[in-house]
C-alpha cells in the first residue's frame, strides 16, 4: 500500500470530559512531552509522536452557532493558524502551532453563546440522571427494607455487589455535578466578559478517575467471577454411600432405633433419578462461599408418632453457612431465627438460649407437643440451623452440631 | 425591538456589522476589515467570526447572500442596519457623556488651580 503511517499512542481518556481548560491544559502539555492528540475512541485518546513543541489545543462547544466547520470555515481557521482535529464529546478540538495566530475565541461574551444549548442539554441530563438515581435508590431499599431477611438474601443472593456498583454510579452523579457546575460557571464568567485561562489543573482529575476506573473494573471482574462461580459452582445431588452428605451429621445419629432406616423414594426429572427425601446441595456467593442444604427422611418400621395415627417417618434438615465476612454471622443468625421461628413456625415453640462449649450463640426451640425442633447456632464465621421433625431430644446431640461448626 | 443577549454589543459583534455597511462579505474579509479598521486593536478569531455570523444570521440581522465555491458571503438586513445605528447611538450618548464629563473635571481643575493662585498672590 506503501502508507507511511505514524504509531499511535494510546492514553487513557481520563480527565473530565466537560471540563474545558484542564483538557485544552492536559493536550498542551502532552505536545510539550511530544505527543499529539489525534483521535479518541470510548476509553482511549491517541497522540502521534513527535518533536516536543509549544503548541495550543482549543476545545469548541459543537452548537447550532459553533458547528463542527464547513470547508469554508475550516480554511479561514486554517489560515489564521487553526487546524480542526476532531469532534470529541460535545467538543471541537482544534490545534495551533503558529503562537502569533490570535486566539480561536477574541470575544468571551460570544464564547458563552456556544455553550447555551448544552448549558441546556447538561442541566436535563443532570435532572434525569438524578431521578434514575433517586429511583434505583429507592428500588434497592425498599427491596432490601422490606425483605423480612434482608441479611440472608444479602449473604446468599446476588444484592451483594449492589452496594460497590451503588459507589460506583454515586461517585459519577457527583463527579458529573461538578462538571456541570465547572462548565456552568465558566459560562456565566464568559457571558460577563470574562476571559478564562487556558491553563489548569487537571493532575487530581486524572488521579480519581483512574482510581474509580480501577475500582469499577475490579467491581466488574468481582461482578463476573461472582455471576460465574454461583452459576457453576451449584451443585445438588442424591445422597447415597458413593455420594454421601457433605456434613457430618445425620438423621441416623438422632434417631438411635436399630430399626430406623433412611427412606428413600425416587421421582424422574428430565431423564435424571431424582431423590428428592434425602439430598445435599452445595451452592455459592461472594459472602458465603461454602452453603449447604442437606435433606434427610427416615422411617422407623411398626412405630408411630404421639397419637398413634401415622407411621413415624422421622426428617432432618440441615443448613450450614461459610461465612467471608464472620462478623455477619450474628445479623444472619437472627435473620434464620426469624425465617424459620418468627415467620414460618405457626404453632407455639418453647425457646432457650443455651450455654454450650463450642457455641457463640446458641438457640434451641421446641414446639410444644414435642415433635418438631430448631436449633440454631453459630460460631465464628459459621452459621447452622437445624430442623428435626422427630420426638428424639437435639440437646443430646450438641457435640456433634459443635464439631461441624468447628469446620 | 427585541431585547437579546447580545444587547449591548460587544467590540467584536459591532465590528462584524460595521463590516457589511459598504458592501457584502465573506468570513474572510470581515475579520480582515475588523483588523484594518481598527489597526490591529480588534482581532475576530475563527471560533469567534463564525459563531457571531451564526447568531446574526439566525436573529434576521445578516443575510446568506451567495455560496462561491469555498467562499460564502452575507449583506446587511434591515433589522441588522437599524441595530447597528442603535448601537452607534448608543456608543456616541456613552462617548458624549465621557466627553462632557472630561470637560467638566477639567473646567473643575483649572477653576481650583485659579482660587489657589490668587492666595498666593
Amino acid at each position: 500500500m506503501g502508507m507511511n503511517r505514524k504509531r499511535l499512542v494510546p492514553r487513557l481518556l481520563n480527565v473530565d470530559a466537560l471540563d474545558i481548560p484542564a483538557m485544552e491544559s492536559w493536550l498542551t502539555d502532552l505536545a510539550a512531552k511530544g505527543l499529539y492528540y489525534r483521535k479518541h475512541n470510548t476509553l482511549f485518546m491517541w497522540f502521534e509522536r513527535g518533536a516536543p513543541a509549544a503548541v495550543r489545543y482549543r476545545l469548541d462547544v459543537v452548537s447550532p452557532v459553533s458547528p463542527i466547520p464547513d470547508t469554508p470555515q475550516a480554511s479561514h481557521a486554517q489560515a489564521m493558524g487553526w487546524r480542526f482535529l476532531d469532534k470529541l464529546g460535545n467538543y471541537a478540538v482544534y490545534f495551533c502551532d503558529d503562537p502569533a495566530a490570535p486566539e480561536l475565541h477574541t470575544d468571551p461574551v460570544t464564547q458563552s453563546f456556544t455553550m447555551d444549548q448544552l448549558a441546556k442539554k447538561l442541566k436535563r441530563s443532570l435532572c434525569l440522571m438524578a431521578l434514575l438515581m433517586l429511583a434505583s435508590f429507592a428500588m434497592v431499599g425498599f427491596g432490601l427494607g422490606l425483605s423480612d431477611w434482608p441479611v440472608l438474601l444479602l449473604v446468599t443472593g446476588s444484592t451483594t455487589l449492589l452496594f460497590p456498583g451503588i459507589a460506583v454510579n454515586v461517585f459519577l452523579l457527583c463527579s458529573f455535578i461538578s462538571q456541570c457546575r465547572r462548565f456552568l460557571k465558566l459560562r456565566q464568567c464568559l457571558r460577563a466578559g470574562l476571559p478564562f485561562s487556558h491553563k489548569a489543573g487537571y493532575r487530581r482529575q486524572i488521579g480519581l478517575n483512574v482510581g474509580v476506573l480501577a475500582f469499577a473494573t475490579v467491581f466488574a471482574l468481582l461482578s463476573f467471577y461472582s455471576a460465574y462461580h454461583s452459576i457453576t459452582g451449584r451443585n445438588d445431588w442424591n445422597i447415597t454411600a458413593e455420594t454421601p452428605s457433605p456434613l457430618d451429621f445425620h438423621l441416623s445419629q438422632i434417631e438411635v432405633s436399630p430399626d430406623f432406616q433412611f427412606e428413600h423414594e425416587m421421582t424422574s426429572f428430565n431423564n435424571e433419578e431424582i431423590e428428592y427425601r434425602n439430598r445435599a446441595q452445595f451452592e455459592w456467593s461472594l459472602l458465603a462461599p461454602v452453603q449447604y442444604n442437606v435433606h434427610e427422611s427416615g422411617i422407623i418400621p411398626g412405630r408411630f408418632w404421639p397419637g398413634g395415627q401415622y407411621e413415624y417417618k422421622p426428617s432432618l434438615e440441615l443448613d450450614y453457612y461459610g461465612l467471608a465476612l464472620p462478623f455477619l454471622a450474628e445479623p444472619l443468625l437472627n435473620d434464620l431465627i426469624y425465617r424459620h421461628l418468627d415467620h414460618m413456625a405457626y404453632e407455639p415453640f418453647t425457646r432457650e438460649w443455651l450455654n454450650a462449649p463450642g457455641f457463640d450463640q446458641l438457640l434451641l426451640a421446641v414446639e410444644e407437643d414435642g415433635t418438631y425442633s430448631m436449633l440454631f447456632a453459630r460460631r465464628g464465621g459459621r452459621v447452622l440451623t437445624v430442623r428435626y421433625h422427630g420426638t428424639a431430644s437435639l440437646t443430646a446431640q450438641l457435640p456433634a452440631l459443635a464439631a461441624l461448626l468447628q469446620g | 425591538m427585541e431585547q437579546k443577549t447580545w444587547d449591548p454589543m460587544t467590540e467584536p459583534m459591532f465590528y462584524v456589522l460595521m463590516a457589511f455597511l459598504e458592501q457584502p462579505r465573506c468570513g474572510t474579509e470581515i475579520a480582515a476589515y475588523a483588523e484594518r479598521r481598527t489597526t490591529g486593536r480588534v482581532m475576530l478569531g475563527p471560533g469567534t467570526l463564525y459563531t457571531i455570523l451564526a447568531k446574526f444570521q439566525a436573529d434576521g440581522l445578516i443575510q446568506e447572500t451567495s455560496v462561491l465555491g469555498r467562499k460564502r458571503t452575507y449583506h446587511l438586513t434591515k433589522l441588522g442596519g437599524a441595530r447597528f445605528q442603535a448601537e452607534q447611538k448608543r456608543l456616541k450618548l456613552c462617548l458624549g457623556d465621557a466627553t462632557a464629563a472630561e470637560e467638566e473635571a477639567r473646567a473643575a481643575a483649572e477653576r481650583a488651580a485659579g482660587r489657589e493662585g490668587a492666595q498666593w498672590a
